[in-house]
């Protein structure tokens, strides 16, 4: 659980921090995604992608 | 049906979607069709087509008109049918002459029109289009071909020929015996079209020339140009392109845990184009699962995603950074699966980024270590790559050797075949590249549609080879093989080069560059085509029209892709001012290269452009009788630019320009010296003074000599070198007529007015030229008659003169008419034709007198009229000598002859005094 949850704020920290590398611009997070990866309940369960 | 079969058949089907064609009243035909990217108009039935064609934005459509000559408005009735969605319309309506004029509604300004004309059969053509935005070239360097142009081009090409599928893990038809790496078209004998339009001349025949030709002098001329080196066309193997399209061979099967769903959020971000997400991701994982089951795929995945990073960034920290992690990979799992297709992307990208010691090592390397690698005989062809890239040929060629002699490498053999003259040809070893490509063709005939290279290389070796003719055909045979090859540009753009080179007429040599414009729009070949056509149209260009041309041709210069292209456009803009006469820009462009550019190449050919221009400026002064200035540009270039000059006709102009200004001492050393050089220049000198030179003939310099002689009072060198002419029927007009001249003026010097008379009467009768250049001619007759008391003659002579002078009067220099008016008012005058005298006086002094002394012939007109009591008319003429230059001596011997007048009038009533008383 303790790593879930590490996970969950690892997700939190891409969603406010784009990671802008290279000359083509800002990598983020898309919104289906992110809304998945924001839903502890489906993390919890693996239930993803 | 396969998918690129489908591919075709659609392409074909969007191409053609609309056919026209229609029998015009007359023998004129038109044929319209509508394609995919072009409307196509061919007329024929005319061996030659008058048109002028003009573009008028109007309101919010685009107007375009074409007013013919010849052709009536029903023998094109057909073109009134022609729609699309680029033509809004069509009218046919009568214009100039009851001649056809034709207007085109464009459906918006984005559509342009070509046009242009083909020979055998004679056909106009015109092309409706949209125009592409001008945009930077995106065309094939040397190696790859990249960008929007690969894309176009990949677009065109015939699906089948698009992708060389070679073996590999996935497609491992390679064996051991190697079958198939090299695929054939599905026909050998097709001849592919994928252009705009063929001109109907599928063949390209219309480039093909015969040896008569060939202008000699031509192909001389054209060594004081600048050609440029085209990039060389290698085949695209596209080893590293296949392997980047095989998948990844590695993966996660799906488990509903942490661990398990943290590696597949990083495999989604990678297969999502999000590396760096990825990475991340991993440096977090890494971090919670010090070791994991994962680990191995990880490496893996870890050194993928530092690929994609470089290949979407180009930093090449990542480029690196994967490099290394490959190597890794390679150490830490010796005998993974993966470890082939693990070191050809370490090599290939070697190669790729231009590391060819890396892809050398690396290739020697997997060599010895796998042979049984299913890229061996690539890995082979890829070690002979870079030991030419590193320009050890020998070692190069050792290599594809060693594949082609080795049965088991199957078309990789063939392929190293095709690869072994490229090896030549980028040193510039034309003449063994050339053997190289004969060979190999010769060796493998059906496997032409591999061979790009060969075809196009093997023309451009032929090309500085200076064997045009071979270069022409194998660029035609390029091109009618390889019709939407991204070189297609290069090698139309050269055949308009080599038509021009061997002297062929200009419509065929502009007809090749306009095909490079339309037909490989964009393109650095294209580009080249453009600047040719502009400085063949730089005379009749408008002052904006230039500026744009000029403009456009600085912002749009491939400099990467055409090596000394900036060069060619000094150049070039210098040569457009020269036949625009404007030779002092001419000249400060070609100077301020040679100055700021100490160690061009191209010095020499820059130079010889300086002395050209000179010796024009020294002429041009001449043909305006500024001799001075003439004189000026000659002396004060004399120990700079002209020292050392072996020109003959800059000093033959000077030496002119010394004639006319009656220095005749400096005229006739001058001369002499010409006389010299031209005797001594001789084979291919001789030959290449005649292409570049307006070269004085020795006849020409010897009727030079012997009028300067004459005018020096030196008869008997004058008869000597008069007597040197060996065929004077080969002089032009003018110098027959000098000399016929010259010729009477010695023998009348010489007292044989016989003679003389003879000279002149001769060319008279066999004279076939302008009657009005013989003018001096028959001055010189009528002289000579009146000195053998042929009055009678002499007037007929002169009439001739007069007459043509009265109807034409620019026709005949000034001072020959006014001479053969006096002579004739003189003559008259003496046989007491006063009044035919009065009008040959009159006439001179009314008409062709201005600017001329014409004092002595007021006073002869004024003493006709005196003599014959016309005192007032007499006065009246006499009152106007005072204001002319020289009338001041004429005018004290009018005054006293009326002054004699006016004593007689006044004493005259005393003396006719009747007696007084008168008869009253």
């Amino acid at each position: 659980m303790r790593k879930i949850l590490e996970f969950f704020g690892f997700i939190q920290s891409l969603k406010s921090d784009p990671l802008c590398v290279g000359p083509s611009g800002c990598e983020t997070l898309d919104s289906p995604v992110l809304v998945q990866l924001m839903n502890p309940r489906l993390l919890v369960k693996g239930k993803l992608f | 049906m396969t998918d690129s079969l489908r591919s075709l058949a659609g392409l074909v089907l969007t191409f053609v979607t609309l056919v026209w064609s229609q029998t015009s009243l007359a023998t004129i035909a038109v044929k319209m069709k509508s394609m995919k990217d072009a409307t196509h108009i061919e007329i024929t039935g005319l061996s030659e087509w008058r048109y002028d064609l003009r573009r008028d934005p109007k309101n919010d459509t685009y107007r375009t008109t074409i007013q013919f000559t010849g052709v009536k408005p029903e023998e094109v009735a057909a073109l009134n049918s022609l729609r699309d969605r680029r033509v809004k319309y069509v009218e046919v309506i009568e214009g100039i002459n009851g001649d056809a004029l034709v207007e085109f509604r464009l459906s918006n300004n984005d559509i342009g029109m070509f046009d242009y004309q083909t020979e055998s059969p004679t056909t106009l053509v015109l092309d409706i289009y949209r125009e592409e935005p001008v945009k930077k070239f995106e065309a094939p360097g040397p190696s790859h071909i990249k960008g929007e142009l690969a894309t176009l081009v990949s677009k065109a090409r015939p699906k089948k020929l698009q992708k060389r599928k070679l073996a590999s893990i996935e497609n491992p038809e390679i064996g051991t015996q190697g079958q198939l790496p090299l695929k054939q078209t599905p026909n050998q004998n097709l001849k592919i079209k994928y252009g705009i339009f063929d001109g109907g001349d599928q063949d390209l025949n219309r480039f093909k020339i015969e040896d008569k030709d060939i202008d000699e002098l031509a192909v001389i001329r054209s060594q004081e140009n600048i050609y440029l080196h085209f990039p060389e066309l290698n085949i695209d193997h596209s080893y590293l392109k296949d392997l980047l399209a095989q998948p990844a061979g590695y993966g996660v099967p799906e488990r509903e845990d942490d661990e398990n769903l943290q590696v597949r959020l990083i495999f989604k971000f990678k297969n999502e184009g999000k590396p760096a997400l990825g990475l991340r991701t991993l440096k977090f994982f890494r971090d919670k699962y010090r070791t994991s089951q994962y680990d191995k795929v990880l490496n893996f995945l870890e050194a993928d995603i530092y690929f994609d990073l470089w290949r979407r960034d180009h930093e090449r920290v990542d480029f690196e950074k994967a490099m290394t992690k490959y190597k890794a990979l390679l150490n830490q799992y010796p005998n993974d699966p993966s470890r082939f297709k693990i070191l050809m992307l370490l090599g290939l990208n070697y190669l790729d980024v231009g590391n060819n010691f890396g892809a050398l090592s690396t290739f020697q390397v997997g060599i010895k270590t796998y042979p049984e690698s299913p890229y061996y005989w690539q890995m082979r062809v890829a070690v002979a790559e870079a030991y030419r890239a590193l320009g050890k040929n020998e070692e190069a060629i050792k290599e594809f050797e060693g594949i082609e002699n080795d049965k088991a490498s199957g078309n990789y053999g063939i392929e190293s075949r095709f690869r072994r003259g490229d090896v030549f040809f980028r040193v510039g070893d034309y003449a063994t590249s050339v053997k190289e490509y004969d060979e190999a063709l010769k060796k493998y005939p059906d496997k032409w549609a591999e061979a790009a290279n060969i075809y196009f290389n093997s023309a451009e070796a032929r090309f500085w080879l200076k064997n045009y003719k071979e270069s022409l055909e194998g660029y035609r045979i390029f091109l009618q093989r390889f019709p939407s090859h991204a070189f297609g540009g290069y090698a139309m753009t050269r055949i308009g080069e080599i038509l021009d080179i061997l002297g062929l007429p200009v419509k065929r040599v502009t007809g090749a560059y306009l095909e490079s414009v339309f037909r490989y729009r964009g393109s650095p070949g294209a580009y080249l085509a453009k600047l040719h056509l502009d400085l063949m149209r730089f005379v009749e260009m408008k002052p904006k029209e230039l500026e744009t041309a000029l403009k456009d041709a600085k912002e749009n210069m491939p400099k990467d892709k055409l090596a000394d292209v900036e060069t060619l456009l000094v150049l070039n803009e210098s040569d457009g001012f020269y036949k625009k006469k404007n030779y002092e820009k001419s000249l400060d462009q070609l100077i301020k290269y040679y100055q700021n550019n100490p160690i061009s190449q191209y010095l020499p050919i820059f130079k010889n452009r300086i002395v050209k221009n000179l010796t024009a400026q020294v002429a041009a002064a001449n043909e305006k009788s500024e001799f001075i200035k003439a004189l000026e540009t000659f002396n004060n270039q004399k120990d700079a630019w002209l020292s050392k000059n072996n020109r003959i006709d800059t000093r033959y102009y000077a030496a002119l320009a010394y004639e006319n200004l009656n220095i005749l001492d400096e005229a006739a050393t001058g001369y002499r010296d010409c006389l010299r050089s031209r005797q001594e220049v001789k084979d291919e000198n001789l030959k290449k003074a005649m292409a570049t030179e307006n070269l004085p003939s020795e006849d020409e310099i010897n009727l030079r000599l012997a009028k300067v002689s004459l005018l020096s009072g030196e008869v008997k060198k004058s008869s000597e070198y008069l007597n040197s002419i060996q065929d004077p029927n080969k002089l032009n007009e003018k110098n027959q007529i000098e000399r016929s001249l010259i010729l009477a003026s010695i023998a009348e010097k010489e007292e044989k007015l016989d003679i003389a008379m003879l000279a002149l009467n001769e060319l008279t009768e066999h004279w076939k030229g302008s009657p009005a250049l013989l003018a001096e001619h028959w001055l010189m007759l009528a002289k000579l008659n009146h000195e053998l008391k042929n009055n009678e003659k002499a007037i007929g002579w002169l009439s001739k003169i007069i007459d043509i002078a009265v109807k034409t009067p620019d026709v005949i220099k000034k001072n020959i008419v006014a001479e053969a008016l006096e002579l004739e008012g003189d003559l008259y005058e003496k046989r007491g034709q006063y009044g035919f005298a009065e009008k040959s006086y009159k006439l001179l002094i009314d008409k062709f007198g201005d600017g001329l002394p014409v004092a002595s012939i007021k006073y002869k007109l004024g003493k006709i009229y005196f003599d014959q009591t016309q005192i007032k008319e007499a006065e009246k003429i006499w009152k106007t000598l005072k204001d002319e230059i020289d009338g001041s001596l004429w005018a004290k011997m009018a005054d006293e002859q009326l002054a004699q007048v006016q004593w007689s009038e006044k004493y005259k009533r005393y003396v006719d005094r009747k007696p007084a008383g008168g008869t009253k």
